[in-house]
């Protein structure tokens, strides 16, 4: 019998699309980087490449202990015990999450600079070398703890899962059994959410290797800022090497986490219940306090209470126009960035269900790995995607328009996971038998998702969305690189303005930032309330 | 010796909710094995984690050989009082070996001589070659019992057990249960635990306290709760029981009436009657006129019985069923109508409204 029209054949191709173009800058950097390597690049290795390395691999070590020591005790204290403003640290914990660190980084630029008088002391007191040592080891600091008091809440939210849930009837146990506050934290709630620490941290030494702003901020000189210079100076294939280095390394943080997470043999037994909070005495209230407060008042109290003093003596001075035009482009490429994304993994996720298949759940698996990839490897592949379509006779005068549909292209492949993920969690909540069912009573494939299970998933889609919105309404790095020439953003004009010292400009767009990602946390916080 | 008493004990969760557990006292002998039953939503485990100092609770008090460990005022936290705890799904600690384990609970003790408690523990619950395993790496019944040796080992003044054969299947539960008891009285631990299963109760319990809602029903021994129960509720929940309408009974000349509530008035007739269990009654061959009869509507096949449900109808009552747990000889079918009388020697009924 001839089958005139099979839905299978066509659909393949175009569920498969979205893979394909996460994979395509990477193809591109890869296939470059295996070219035959030129002077340049052993001139690379031999100057430069040792400091890239070196300084990323200090920074991300420092930022990632630092994130865990800040956000697992945080995590304990709001899960098992009672205190005073217990509630409010809760959810409060999770606000530096709105603060991009290139943001908060605005509000520690003059305490760096205020600091030339300590140099001169300690120049004056202990001599040329601790001076150097001084001045060498301050700009560290601030990136460290600007970096990690930021980001410490992916720590925190894996942390509090755990030790709320997984771990309570283990904790219980171990109450009864007569251990104290401080033992049943070291000797049963730390190893027993290792592996969420390893999740929570690996998700922190991703961001850390990401960042653009804060590094070049205090001036340091890790991979990221590193490839972007090469990229600049004209060299692509070295950029592209030290970007496939930097994509290994990414390689290992997912593989670490992994292995950490095999290591596991055995599920924790399941609690009946949530933990029983313990009640704070009046030195563990101030013990609680002290360590909610200590990310805290860094990561986003401090820069938020200084930036929005500095907009608002300003207040008269603020250039509206300026500000209101960024504004208008982060809304435009947010909310593009929020569609093209949303129906990208909808056509992946639906497609996976409706033509049940190996093939789909590797392309699923592909799209996920996007957000594995390194920023500046992304921005180099499109880069180069980019200028060459530009440099082909005919279409050089799409040379702008081809560098918008750049920074479109380079958001869908970082971010196609951020929807991808609670889309698939969500179809797989909802049971396939309710898509079967549909089909037995006579529906076709289409008919079946677009009436049974894409209705049940909107929830998780719109929530995919807005924090694709969030991702890159804040995103800088591969904005500043892949931007079509004077356009700005918010992210980019308060970049800008911070390195141009003009602090208290640049915390008016920072503010409205952090003001829109504020809003984002809302459906993330109902996302993580569902999951309770 | 009362090891364990508590005096009018009541919790809400919510204010406004109904209380969790309203007024509840009972008494816990030194040396004996207590068990709280109650359906799911009757408060019993409330009451294990307000014995626990899980939970405070808002009126009443919980004594411990004579101190008051909970009060509304002050509630001695769960790791001082020395009480152990066997949770329901075990919460053995995924990342320790079977015998780290056992020695969390022993720190008071020097390191040398925490070996000398866990070897005869280990042996105690038949598990002597499992110390370096891990949690994973053990059967259920094994989970189970390394619970129980882990909550013993630091000598608790009172043991909990929180539905501690839940978790395991019906062949395995009744082993496991029967050793577990054994192991209790090897050690004279005081123990209380909650089940929802009637079983565990009354094949283990020395004791046993029925909760519905939150509220007492009856305490006694094992065969005091099955055989006089205080009341419609407990008379059901541990098994079925037939309520037999009053004026459906055979005339109340012979011996074979337990309890005869009143004369029947046609107004109330639906409302007296007894309880009677279905092993209390036999099937039998009569024609006296004031005998019960009924018609077989169902013969299941139990095993060792049959379990028979007559329909029956009286002047006066409306119809009824009732459950009769036949033996053989003889063979019994739908449709057939039978006479139904109180087994001889003991039977208990209670009047119930």
């Amino acid at each position: 019998m001839p089958r005139p029209f099979n839905s299978r054949r066509l659909a393949l191709p175009l569920i498969w699309l979205p893979a394909l173009l996460v994979l395509l800058p990477v193809g591109v950097v890869a296939w470059r980087a295996l070219q035959p390597a030129g002077e340049i690049w052993s001139q690379v290795v031999e100057t430069r490449l040792a400091g890239y390395l070196g300084h990323s691999a200090i920074l991300i070590v420092a930022v990632t202990s630092l994130a865990v020591l800040l956000g697992v005790p945080a995590a304990w204290q709001v899960s098992a015990h009672d205190f005073p403003g217990r509630r409010i640290f809760e959810w409060a914990l999770l606000l530096p999450l709105a603060m991009p660190g290139f943001v908060a980084a605005v509000a520690y630029v003059d305490v760096l600079e205020g600091l030339i008088p300590f140099y001169v002391w300690v120049r004056k007191n202990h001599g040329i070398d601790a001076f150097l040592l001084v001045q060498e080891i301050a700009p560290w600091v601030f990136a460290t703890g600007v970096l990690a008091s930021t980001l410490f809440p992916y720590v925190f939210l894996s942390c509090r899962a755990v030790f709320a849930r997984e771990a309570a009837g283990s904790l219980e146990a171990a109450r009864m059994l007569g251990a104290g506050p401080f033992r049943t934290f070291i000797s049963i709630a730390v190893p027993m959410a290792r592996p969420a620490i390893a999740a929570g941290a690996s998700l922190v030494a991703m961001e850390t290797m990401n960042d653009y702003g804060v590094v070049s901020t205090f001036g340091l000189n890790p991979m990221t800022p590193g490839i972007f210079r090469i990229w600049s100076e004209g060299h692509p294939g070295s950029a592209m090497r030290l970007a496939m280095m930097l994509m290994a390394m990414t390689l290992l943080f997912v593989g670490l986490e992994r292995w950490q997470r095999g290591r596991r043999k055995f599920a924790p037994d399941p609690a009946e219940r949530p933990l029983v909070r313990r009640k704070c005495g009046p030195a563990g209230i101030v013990l609680a306090w002290f360590v909610c407060l200590l990310p805290l008042l860094p990561g986003f109290l401090i820069p938020g209470w200084r930036m929005a003093r500095w907009a608002w003596q300003s207040f008269d001075r603020i250039d509206w126009s300026g500000n209101l035009t960024a504004a208008g482009h982060s809304v435009l490429l947010a909310a593009g960035a929020a569609g093209l994304v949303t129906l990208g993994a909808l056509v992946m996720v639906s497609g996976r269900r409706a033509f049940d298949g190996r093939s789909l759940l590797l392309a699923q698996r592909i799209g996920l790995l996007g957000y594995a990839f390194p920023s500046a490897l992304v921005a180099v592949g499109i880069g180069t995607i980019v200028s060459s379509l530009a440099t082909t006779p005919g279409l050089a005068g799409l040379a702008l328009s081809a560098s918008s549909f750049g920074l479109m292209f380079a958001y869908f492949v970082r971010f196609l996971a951020v929807v991808i993920q609670p889309a698939a969690a969500g179809l797989e909540t909802v049971s396939a038998s309710l898509h079967q069912a549909a089909r037995t009573l006579g529906a076709k494939p289409l008919r079946a998702l677009v009436e049974i299970d894409l209705p049940l998933i909107r929830a998780a889609l719109v929530c995919g969305a807005t924090l694709v919105f969030i991702d890159v309404f804040k995103e800088l790095t591969l904005t500043l690189v892949l931007r079509p020439f004077d356009f700005e953003t918010l992210a980019t004009r308060t970049y800008r303005l911070t390195g141009e010292s003009r602090i208290p400009e640049a915390s008016v767009p920072g503010l409205f930032m952090v003001l829109v990602s504020l809003m984002g946390l809302i459906p993330l916080t109902r996302l993580l309330s569902f999951k309770k | 010796m009362i090891r364990l008493h508590v005096q009018n004990l009541t919790k809400r969760y919510r204010r406004g909710d109904q209380p969790a557990v309203k007024d509840v006292s009972f008494e816990l002998p030194e040396g004996k094995l207590l068990s709280l039953v109650g359906e799911s939503g009757s408060g019993k485990s409330t009451l294990l984690r307000l014995i626990a100092g899980l939970e405070t609770p808002d009126s009443g008090a919980i004594t411990l050989d004579g101190t008051v460990i909970s009060s509304p005022s002050a509630v001695t936290p769960p790791e001082q009082r020395g009480i152990g705890l066997v949770f329901q799904h075990h919460a053995l600690f995924p990342h320790l070996t079977v015998e780290k384990n056992i020695a969390f609970g022993l720190r008071h003790l020097p390191r040398g001589e925490r070996a000398g408690v866990i070897a005869p523990l280990l042996e105690l619950v038949g598990l002597a070659k499992f110390g370096g395993r891990y949690p994973h790496e053990l059967s259920g019944g094994e989970r189970q019992r390394i619970a129980l040796a882990r909550a013993l080992a630091p000598n608790p003044r009172v043991l909990l057990l929180d539905e501690p054969f839940s978790s395991l299947d019906a062949r395995l539960r009744q082993s496991v249960r029967d050793e577990t008891r054994a192991i209790l009285k090897e050690r004279g631990a005081t123990a209380l635990f909650v089940t929802h299963d009637t079983g565990d109760a009354l094949s283990i319990a020395d004791r046993i306290v029925v909760l519905k809602g939150g509220i007492v029903q009856q305490e006694g021994a094992p065969p005091e709760v099955y055989h006089a129960p205080a009341n419609a509720y407990v008379a059901s929940f541990f098994g079925t029981c037939n309520f037999l309408p009053v004026n459906s009974l055979p005339h109340p000349s012979g011996a074979r009436i337990l309890c005869h509530v009143g004369p029947p008035r046609p107004e109330e007739a639906a409302g007296f009657g007894v309880w009677v269990r279905p092993e209390d009654l036999e099937l039998v061959r009569s024609d006296k006129p004031d005998t019960l009869t009924g018609v077989i509507a169902k013969v299941s096949f139990r095993g060792a019985y049959l379990e028979v449900t007559l329909r029956c109808q009286t002047p006066g009552s409306a119809p009824f069923e009732v459950s009769v747990r036949h033996h053989a000889p003889f063979m019994v079918h739908p449709g057939e109508i039978w006479a139904i009388a109180p087994r001889p020697r003991r039977s208990a009924a209670n009047a119930g409204s």
